[in-house]
């Protein structure tokens, strides 16, 4: 079944007032606040299991992605009744204690070893639902578009918000 | 202008004029009461209009918030589309949280239709909430009826009404000037 694309135009303008606080690291880059513009609106819009109000949202990042850094300027903010709790991790040992983990481009393994602790898996490129994750964002030029694989979110116990499923540029279902 | 011959109404047999005074009670009693009616119909539809407006305008913020967060314009466009069957809602408009204008829908630019001379609309404005943070606001512009409009839907009723009473005063009146 075709679904309508939706295209996502923001611009760096646009994601920097999403995020709301200028970005403090000195390595965040246009795109990267962009992404963590777009990570944080979608964080918005899920729910977790076990979510309640008195724990912190955990967002692992894996170390050395090139979008890290701008993720940092999520720290704090308000996903709902959770702050997010930003970290970095390799990965190593999976992903424990994490609510959602951001992987960059990765491939299958990684993206297996980060869903054994992880609950909401986020990264780049068009082939990342292919391989397992949740929530893949796809940059073309200076749009970013997002792919939601609605199956990975079941298997996850994690549910998306219809609001933000219809702003998805695809569903795998 | 002369002043009103009183002789001529006491010149009128009792009977007519007990029976001129009973009708003019009644009619007055009508039109009280049919003005009461208006008034009555008047503020009822204005408060079950301000709800239908006020819920129309939360389940709209509610639907249009992912599309301001992401800046979907064609998603919001859609969501403010969503009242084009709503008559009384002329156009509706969607702001981001700096105020700078996201999506408007009007209905006669999109339907095609020119919308009727009803005077000035009037504002309801509404938060766009994510989370509990206002992420944009939304504006309506709506035209409830006006007391106008409730008078004149009702007037061929309250004319009908009249000159039913009229005819049977005037069959009355026939009868016992006959007598």
């Amino acid at each position: 079944m075709h679904k309508i694309i939706l295209r996502i135009t923001c611009g760096f303008i646009g994601s920097a007032a999403l995020i709301g606080t200028p970005v403090a690291h000195a390595q965040a880059s246009p795109s990267g606040n962009l992404k963590a513009a777009i990570i944080y609106n979608i964080l918005r819009f899920v729910d977790f299991p076990d979510g309640n109000s008195s724990s912190n949202l955990n967002l692992c990042v894996k170390r050395g992605v090139a979008s890290g850094s701008s993720l940092f300027s999520l720290q704090g903010k308000s996903a709902g009744p959770r702050k997010i709790s930003v970290s970095f991790t390799d990965l190593s040992r999976g992903a424990d204690n994490c609510d959602v983990v951001y992987l960059g481009q990765s491939d299958a393994s990684e993206i297996s070893r980060a869903k054994s602790g992880g609950v909401l898996i986020i990264g780049d490129g068009s082939g990342f639902l292919r391989s397992g994750g949740t929530v893949g964002l796809i940059t073309t030029g200076k749009q970013t578009r997002f792919e939601i694989s609605l199956k990975a979110a079941r298997q996850s116990d994690v549910t998306i918000s219809s609001k933000l499923l219809r702003l998805a540029s695809r569903v795998v279902r | 202008m002369g002043r009103f011959d009183y002789s001529r109404i006491n010149a009128l047999p009792f009977r007519l004029k007990l029976n001129l005074l009973t009708g003019l009670t009644a009619a007055i009693a009508l039109l009280l009461s049919c003005l009461g009616l208006i008034f009555l119909q008047y503020y009822n539809e204005q408060q079950e209009t301000k709800l239908r407006h006020d819920q129309i305008a939360s389940v709209i913020s509610a639907n249009v918030g992912a599309a301001l967060l992401f800046l979907d314009k064609d998603a919001a466009d859609e969501n403010l589309a969503s009242v084009a069957q709503v008559e009384d809602i002329h156009w509706i408009q969607l702001f981001d949280a700096t105020g700078q204008k996201f999506a408007r829908y009007t209905k006669s630019e999109k339907n095609g239709h020119a919308l009727p001379n009803t005077g000035a609309d009037s504002k309801i404005s509404s938060p766009v909430l994510v989370d509990g943070d206002v992420v944009g606001t939304l504006e309506m512009g709506v035209h409830p009826r006006t007391i106008a409009d409730i008078a004149a839907e009702s007037s061929i009723t309250a004319l009908m009404l009249f000159l039913a009473c009229l005819n049977l005063l005037k069959l009355k009146v026939t009868e016992i000037c006959n007598n």
